[in-house]
């Protein structure tokens, strides 16, 4: 299984690697990054065979907003299409590549399950923000408004085992990334949520979870220095 | 055909109507919102009978937050039934109802829709930096942005296509032509840069879905008044008792 990629990120001055050989799948990632997570969850749930290029998201290769005019990873390329964006993406490769569907065909419970990952990114968000914010009044007022985010995503998660329903599914693995990173950095409110809290037991045994999983030590490692200013990619393995 | 809604705006203080009949659809909506138009749209473009509840934005009603606990419009209610968010509702009643399908089902063509949209994002704040822009810096940051948003449909429909979802409209161009209808209004020399964008927003214009739900201008300009100087004024022209 791939995971997330070993490769060294490359960076400005860097050659442009070759257009990826027909009908292979590229991505172009980076380590760490979240949104890239979503996109390789969803290919290891479906054993999607794919090759990856990672980027230094500090000194971006010019070359490489010729896949993404915004310059933002994950971003697709394969027989000379390039897409970008981690839920599009995703949702393209769900449809276009055999093997279980992961998206929920239930127009209502669609409609719940993205009111849903709308609730978790609202906190998710919240919790970047709190982890730089000093100030004790506003750290304050951060975590109620997570708190009630995430009494919604609670109470969603007493009725259902998974956010897709039986099994993890398409909005399991937009919204993972997020845990996993909580579970690191703010695991107070993954603890004092109880149906969350075994929702992440849950999906650690599966296996697209397991095998896109980075050593703890790894991830913050990485977000120490991402926080310091001056992110390090190449941690760990590289190829 | 519903348009709009011409239902008074409730306020704080007002008590909540009672639920809409067995398997009748309702839209709590507010007459000048983009969000809404977008969902209204889909209604029209589909010919979906619904009933619509519009809400005072600047003073809404303490139960409109048990229907939507973020409090923004356009939120749906039908059997028990309640969802909100423009694209989510919009895309729900595409899915439910009868009749053509206005959502892109090729999935290559749906990505690049989507991504689209995301560039038109900065036509969509743009119009808000716009309308907020105090110093004539503000004024160019708002343009530049608009100018960003314009060019990215405006290169979209360089391919022959009449409409973003191909040769008829469909549920993109109903998420794209709200706010491009009030940029129109708003900087129509800047639209006029961008002859396809230009020629599509006429084309738009026939649309039954687009002309069912199009602002009377006067009106409109009234609405935008008030929300400039910060004094919203919701129940613009005809307006219905419930």
């Amino acid at each position: 299984m791939a995971g997330m990629g070993n490769a060294k990120h490359l960076k400005a001055g860097d050659a442009e690697p070759a257009p990826p050989a027909k009908d292979v799948l590229r991505v172009y990632g980076m380590k760490f990054c979240l949104y890239v997570h979503r996109l390789k969850l969803v290919l290891a749930a479906k054993d999607i065979k794919h090759e990856t290029v990672n980027i230094d998201l500090q000194k971006k290769p010019d070359w490489f907003f010729q896949k993404n005019p915004r310059g933002k990873v994950p971003a697709i390329e394969k027989n000379g299409e390039t897409l970008y964006e981690s839920d599009i993406m995703s949702e393209y490769v769900d449809e276009i590549y055999p093997g279980r569907r992961l998206q929920t065909s239930d127009p209502l419970q669609n409609a719940k399950e993205k009111l849903v990952l709308g609730d978790f990114n609202e906190a998710a968000n919240k919790c970047y923000t709190l982890s730089r914010e000093n100030d004790d009044n506003k750290r304050s007022a951060l975590s109620t408004a997570i708190q009630a985010s995430l009494d919604k995503v609670e109470k969603f998660l007493g009725n259902s085992p998974y956010f897709s329903g039986q099994r993890p599914g398409f909005t399991d693995y937009m919204i993972w990334p997020h845990v996993e990173r909580m579970l690191l950095f703010n695991s107070e409110f993954i603890k004092g949520n109880l149906n969350i809290a075994s929702y992440c037991d849950r999906m650690g045994n599966d296996e697209a979870v397991k095998a896109c999983r980075h050593p703890a030590d790894l991830q913050i490692q990485f977000f120490e220095s991402y926080k310091a200013g001056n992110a390090i990619y190449d941690i760990g393995t590289v190829e | 055909m519903a348009g709009m809604g011409n239902g008074k705006h409730l306020e704080t203080g007002e008590p909540r109507p009672s639920p809409p009949g067995n398997d009748v659809l309702r839209v709590y909506g507010m007459k000048f919102c983009p969000y809404v138009h977008r969902l209204k749209l889909v209604l029209a473009a589909k010919d979906i009978p619904h009933e619509t509840v519009n809400i005072n934005l600047s003073k809404k009603p303490e139960w409109y937050f048990d229907i939507n606990p973020l409090g923004k419009v356009p939120s749906i209610e039908k059997n028990g039934i309640i969802l909100y968010e423009s694209d989510v509702t919009s895309y729900y009643v595409d899915e439910t109802y009868a009749g053509k399908k206005l959502a892109t089902v090729d999935p290559l063509k749906k990505a690049r829709e989507q991504i689209l949209l995301g560039a038109w994002g900065n036509g969509i704040s743009g119009f808000y930096g716009y309308l907020r822009s105090k110093t004539p810096e503000e004024k160019d940051a708002a343009e530049t942005k608009i100018r960003a948003g314009f060019k990215a449909v405006d290169d979209y429909l360089n391919n022959g296509n009449q409409f973003v979802c191909g040769s008829g409209p469909g549920f993109t161009d109903y998420m794209i032509w709200p706010h491009l209808e009030r940029l129109a209004l708003a900087v129509p020399s800047i639209l006029k840069e961008y002859a396809l964008l230009q020629a599509y927003f006429d084309r738009m214009g026939e649309d039954k879905a687009v002309k069912a739900c199009r602002h009377v201008v006067d009106h409109y300009n009234q609405f935008i008044e008030g929300y400039a100087k910060g004094n919203v004024v919701y129940d613009i022209g005809t307006v219905e008792a419930y």
